[in-house]
């Protein structure tokens, strides 16, 4: 008995110590964890800055520009407005197609959920499209299309329809029965049974969905704006490397991959927002 | 303030297998009577066909043959004058506690024949408030414990003030403890709002506990073996009543209706002495 009490003591002290400071050990804590997330991230950008200007020779030193002269040129680009239109070009063009995507995706995807046997005609045709690269179909909508927005916008959409409407159909085919049960006991007819149980039932899932069609929407687009376009951060990126402006093409990548991040970051916001309840 | 009136009710069920079709009998000629303010309780083995019973008095299954009449009327879908509540709450997730319980008399209010927004609202919290939840209007089902979610379940069953309440196992899925006080909880409640209530369980005691009349049925096909009266004093009045002799002896009772279903069919000759005595005139 007398150990177990020896051997408490030493335990309380610290106790109390550690009491004494909480807020600068928590910061320290904070400060060490997010060193650590981002310590992949420090390491590839240390190793992007210092590998072309130490290792590499500079006939190869060309071809990969040190980062600071990337971001030097970078800021040039946001200086003079540059970067803004072609950012502005790419996003209005993935906009319009994902907002389109959404917009029709939803609405399809809850009549094939509903009615189980279009459901039961379109999955297999569906399975096809969803399967096939968008990317592929490209030159297709090049054919049809030209080479405009028209084109660019469409093959956003496509590769943006997909997710949207197989999630939207997953999310609602498996809206518990019970509630549907529980929805006819409280004098819900079909329409309202859809509309405030159904959906709202399925809306975690519809966005997990319009999450991966904002990604892919972005994804598409800029390998689309790299075959034919006069704006947009994809033509950017080609057409500096087909200019021989070496950091320009690295500085378009590093937007674009910003870019993306960024879409990501707000989708899965926007996710956490309407699914919160989901989170048991 | 309804009666409950079972006819000759059978339903059987479909069941296609890989080659040839089966029919399975859920139930099998039932009759009952349901009277007016009534707790009537159903006590059965699993798949006795209770549920089914409770689907088709709720109008969610239609019977194979016979009919369901409330106050003299056809069962012939869900109604707002049936309430139902589930084993599993089917508290709508995306609603708080406050909006969950409005559902009903939303619908109530479409019909051109409910309360204006505000006193819907004031409504939802007086049932909260009745089923002895206060401050948690603007909760949601998640953030709620299991006996918690099932009173917001009985209250947004009751604030449309429904004639009949439907209940299929709701207590089953709490921890004892938690299923006492909502029996009493909802011994109180229908002493108050004298709706007349078909509560389904598997268990005996809860059904001798809560009912003024307990159906015991058999399974393979659903039939009700027997109608027993209980004839206890006030619940909530009297300590312990589970622990009285009287209560032992109904508990016994149908303990041994139920245990000799199972065996298949023996004579039950103890049950008919006990239910007239339990039920003096």
């Amino acid at each position: 008995m007398s150990t177990l009490v020896l051997q408490d003591q030493p335990a309380s002290i610290d106790v109390v110590s550690a009491q004494r400071k909480p807020s600068t050990g928590r910061a320290i804590k904070a400060l060490r964890k997010t060193l650590y997330r981002s310590g992949a991230i420090i390491g590839f950008l240390l190793v992007w800055e210092l590998v072309p200007q130490f290792v590499l020779e500079p006939a190869s030193k060309v071809f990969l520009p040190p980062l600071h002269e990337v971001l030097q040129q970078l800021w040039k680009m946001i200086i003079s407005g540059d970067l803004a239109t072609h950012i502005a070009a790419s996003l209005s063009r993935s906009a319009i197609g994902f907002i389109l995507a959404v917009a029709i995706g939803v609405p399809v995807g809850l009549v094939v959920a509903w009615f189980s046997k279009v459901g039961d005609f379109l999955n297999p045709l569906l399975e096809v499209f969803r399967n096939t690269a968008a990317l592929a179909l490209l030159p297709v909508f090049t054919l049809l299309l030209g080479i405009g927005e028209l084109s660019k916008v469409s093959i956003v959409l496509y590769a943006a329809f997909f997710p949207v409407l197989l999630n939207t159909i997953l999310g609602a085919r498996s809206v518990d029965p019970l509630l549907i049960r529980a929805g006819r006991t409280l004098g819900l007819n079909s329409f309202e049974i859809f509309s405030k149980v159904v959906l709202p039932a399925s809306v975690p899932i519809i966005f997990t969905g319009i999450r991966m069609a904002g990604t892919s929407a972005v994804l598409v687009l800029i390998a689309a704006e790299m075959i034919g376009a006069k704006a947009g951060l994809g033509y950017l990126i080609t057409n500096s490397q087909a200019s021989f402006l070496i950091p320009k093409m690295y500085a378009a990548i590093l937007t674009v991959a910003i870019l993306g991040f960024a879409v990501n970051a707000a989708l899965v916001a926007l996710e956490r927002h309407f699914s919160r309840w989901a989170r048991a | 303030m309804s009666t409950i009136e079972i006819k000759n009710l059978s339903k059987t069920f479909q069941r296609t297998g890989a080659s040839e079709q089966s029919a399975v009998t859920a139930l099998e000629s039932l009759d009952l009577w349901i009277q007016d303010g009534e707790f009537f309780t159903l006590v059965g083995p699993s798949g006795c066909g209770k549920s089914t019973l409770l689907d088709i008095l709720a109008g969610l299954s239609s019977p194979s043959r016979g009919e369901v009449l409330v106050d003299g009327a056809p069962v012939s879908g869900p109604s707002l004058e049936r309430s139902v509540v589930f084993q599993q709450y089917a508290l709508f997730p995306w609603l708080t506690a406050a909006a969950n319980v409005q559902v009903g008399l939303e619908s109530q209010a479409r019909h051109g024949q409910g309360l204006n927004k505000a006193e819907r609202r004031v409504r939802a919290h007086e049932y909260l408030r009745l089923v002895g939840l206060e401050g948690v209007e603007a909760k949601y089902p998640h953030e709620l414990s299991g006996g918690m979610r099932q009173r917001v379940a009985i209250a947004r069953a009751l604030a449309h003030e429904p004639k009949v309440l439907l209940m299929d196992e709701p207590f089953a899925a709490l921890d004892a403890q938690t299923r006492e006080q909502l029996q009493d909880l909802l011994l109180d409640i229908w002493k108050r709002t004298k709706t007349t209530i078909v509560f389904i369980t598997h268990g005996i005691e809860e059904a001798v506990y809560l009912g003024q009349k307990v159906a015991v049925m058999s399974s393979k096909p659903g039939k009700i073996k027997e109608i027993v009266d209980i004839d206890l004093e006030d619940r909530l009045s009297v300590d312990d009543i589970r622990s009285t002799r009287r209560f032992g002896e109904y508990r016994h009772h149908i303990w041994t209706l139920l245990h000799n279903s199972n065996q298949q069919e023996t004579d039950t000759p103890t049950g008919k002495t006990l239910v007239t005595s339990g039920a003096p005139a």
